[in-house]
């Protein structure tokens, strides 16, 4: 005999289902996952893919892949443990390692300066959005006030170019370039203090 | 389902089943999730760059820097926590609504209340919201029984939302009551005690429904001469009018096992108990004395009472009944008399499932009380409908199963089935036809 309630309850279980998938893909492609994705590929140093063998191009390419699909969709849960087990811990923790993780190979590598600045763009860019989904309104605070991300770039910017002005050679210009990369920090500095004492004024 | 129920929940997943409680939380501060993030991140860069000798790399750990720097919380981060909680109401039937409100106390500045919710088993969370300092929790009464709410993790993060602190806060209990089934008929037996009562009983009385004429007697009063026969006769005749009378009726429950249907996945305990509060609420609308014995592992009675307050200790006595699942026989001659008073109508709620049943269904047949056995069907078993020696067993089981109400019907104690969903009148309306009769009746 056919069962009124079974039937009437299968439908719902597979519209339930449905969304649930689609929920996921979405979170799984959504803008955190895309920016993921460009910082992986971006640490692989693109500008180095020429000197790549094929075989080597694609396990690279394919590994930088399933790590972003894998670890970069941002992970919005509590905070609980439910297991001590590394496995359990590390996929917990999986946007932490895949920014990581991507550090260490872009560090790795020897890019262009563009690839750098990308790079550094890049994993702001990821911070600031697993921050946003995970941490809160703190994190959706965060990324409406334009000043903080601008601080970080500022500081980020200011890093890079101190790092790779070539200052030691002895030129004149070598030295406008250093003053200027001061003047980008004590003024990304200064943005993050007004930032922060107007933060707390509000 | 909500995306902050979902959180609190740990995950669509997690809110399918009850959670227990995991072990109480660290009562320190703790670093919260961001900044672990974002420490790990600049941490790596800085130890890179020192590795491999890449200056640039320490451009990778600005950022994060300076997103720790700027959310420092200083000295505005909570140090003390506190919850207090409200459940209201404490008692309500299945399907409403129980709030617990969650007042928190703490200094500094807190920049996300975030609550982590293992809630107990018969309820189901179905709102979360947070204004300033007050958490309140919305859960739906699922299934009966007494249960515990839960327990509820709350997260304070400071205002940078670095660090965060954990204050658990223990919901307490509640009583679920079983939704009544939907009934109003009263069947009586054919004897009732001699007590004033709405119903109408089989001996003459000072009722007001009219049965018969007799001659009259000295002493009767002229007004309630009838007439027509009067003159009929030639003698002065008397109206005659039945007793109204009010029933004693317990209501057996059998909680010896749970039962649940294959195909629809319906609990006969939860039925079964149901059921039991129907029968319960009918009669005690009608003014007459309602008890009740639950037969499990351990048995629970109650003596029979009248009043509509009455149906409320019936059901807080039968709500323990979940956790006396058990393998031991009552003795219903253990029974105190009170709890089962002579010529008592007995109302035996029982999907049949059990031989222990039988032999206490046996007992009180020989007591002499009229019984009503109230079967709460427990589901036909599966079987392949391609396998044949399945068919046979089926059909084995449905004799077996005829049979047994076959005997019960020839030992005196009529049976009715009733699914648990429609209408309990449906199936007790062919006892008001004759008077349930029992042994002593």
């Amino acid at each position: 005999m056919n069962n009124p309630a079974v039937s009437a309850a299968t439908p719902s279980n597979r519209s339930e289902r449905a969304a649930e998938f689609l929920a996921r893909t979405r979170e799984a492609l959504g803008a955190p996952t895309l920016i993921g994705l460009a910082l992986a590929l971006a640490a692989t140093n693109p500008a180095a893919w020429r000197t790549m063998t094929g075989a080597v191009l694609v396990v690279v390419l394919a590994f930088a892949l399933l790590l972003a699909l894998g670890a970069a969709p941002v992970v919005a849960r509590r905070p609980v443990t439910s297991s001590s087990a590394w496995t359990a811990r590390a996929i917990r923790h999986r946007n932490t390692l895949f920014a990581a993780a991507c550090v260490v190979v872009a560090g790795l590598g020897d890019p262009p300066v563009w690839l750098m600045a990308a790079d550094a763009a890049l994993l702001l860019a990821y911070l600031l959005a697993a921050d946003a989904l995970a941490a809160g309104p703190v994190g959706a605070r965060q990324l409406r006030s334009i000043r903080i991300p601008l601080a970080a770039a500022g500081a980020s910017a200011a890093v890079l170019v101190v790092a790779e002005a070539p200052i030691s050679g002895g030129a004149i210009w070598g030295r406008i370039v250093a003053a200027l990369a001061v003047s980008a920090a004590a003024a990304a500095a200064g943005l993050a203090l007004w930032s922060r004492i107007h933060a707390l004024r509000g | 389902m909500p995306a902050e129920v979902s959180r609190a929940l740990g995950g669509p997943q997690a809110a399918l089943e009850p959670a227990e409680p995991p072990t109480q939380p660290t009562t320190g501060t703790r670093l919260a999730e961001r900044a672990l993030r974002l420490g790990t991140v600049a941490a790596v860069a800085a130890a890179v760059a020192l590795a491999t000798g890449h200056a640039w790399v320490l451009s990778l750990a600005a950022a994060p820097v300076v997103l720790i720097a700027l959310a420092a919380p200083g000295s505005t981060r909570p140090t003390r926590a506190a919850a207090r909680v409200t459940v209201t109401p404490q008692r309500c039937f299945e399907g409403e609504p129980i709030t617990a409100r969650i007042d928190l106390a703490f200094d500094g500045v807190v920049g996300w209340i975030d609550p982590g919710v293992f809630a107990g088993p018969g309820v189901e969370l179905t709102d979360v919201r947070t204004e300033g300092p007050v958490l309140t929790l919305t859960f739906a009464a699922r299934r009966w029984g007494r249960w515990s709410l839960g327990a509820t993790d709350v997260d304070l993060h400071d205002a940078g939302g670095l660090t965060r602190r954990t204050v658990r806060a223990d919901l307490g209990e509640v009583e679920i009551f079983p939704l009544p089934s939907d009934t109003e008929l009263t069947p009586v037996p054919t004897r009732m005690p001699n007590r004033l009562g709405e119903h109408t009983a089989r001996q003459s009385g000072e009722g007001v429904e009219f049965v018969g004429v007799r001659p009259f007697a000295w002493g009767d009063r002229q007004r309630r001469i009838h007439w027509p026969s009067t003159t009929r006769r030639g003698a002065i005749q008397i109206n005659q009018y039945a007793a109204e009378r009010a029933a004693d009726t317990v209501v057996l429950l059998d909680a010896f096992g749970d039962v649940r249907d294959p195909a629809t996945g319906r609990s006969t305990l939860d039925d079964s108990v149901r059921a039991a509060a129907g029968i319960a609420r009918s009669y005690l609308r009608s003014h007459d004395r309602v008890g009740v014995v639950s037969a499990g592992g351990k048995l629970r009675w109650l003596h029979p009472g009248s009043g509509g307050t009455y149906l409320y200790r019936i059901v807080e006595t039968i709500l323990e009944v979940r956790r006396d699942l058990g393998f031991h026989v009552p003795q219903l001659d253990r029974v105190p008399p009170p709890a089962l008073p002579n010529g008592a109508l007995v109302y035996a709620v029982t999907p049949l499932a059990d031989e222990r049943i039988l032999d206490v269904l046996r007992d009180l047949a020989e007591r002499g009380n009229p019984v009503v056995v109230v079967e709460i069907p427990t589901g036909e078993p599966k079987v392949d409908p391609a396998d044949q020696s399945a068919g046979l067993a089926l059909r084995l089981w449905r004799l077996d199963r005829q049979a047994l109400r076959f005997s019960l019907v020839e030992r005196g104690m009529p049976v009715v089935a009733w699914d648990g969903s429609g209408q309990l009148d449906l199936a007790l309306a062919p006892l008001l036809r004759t008077g349930v009769r029992g042994r002593a009746g």
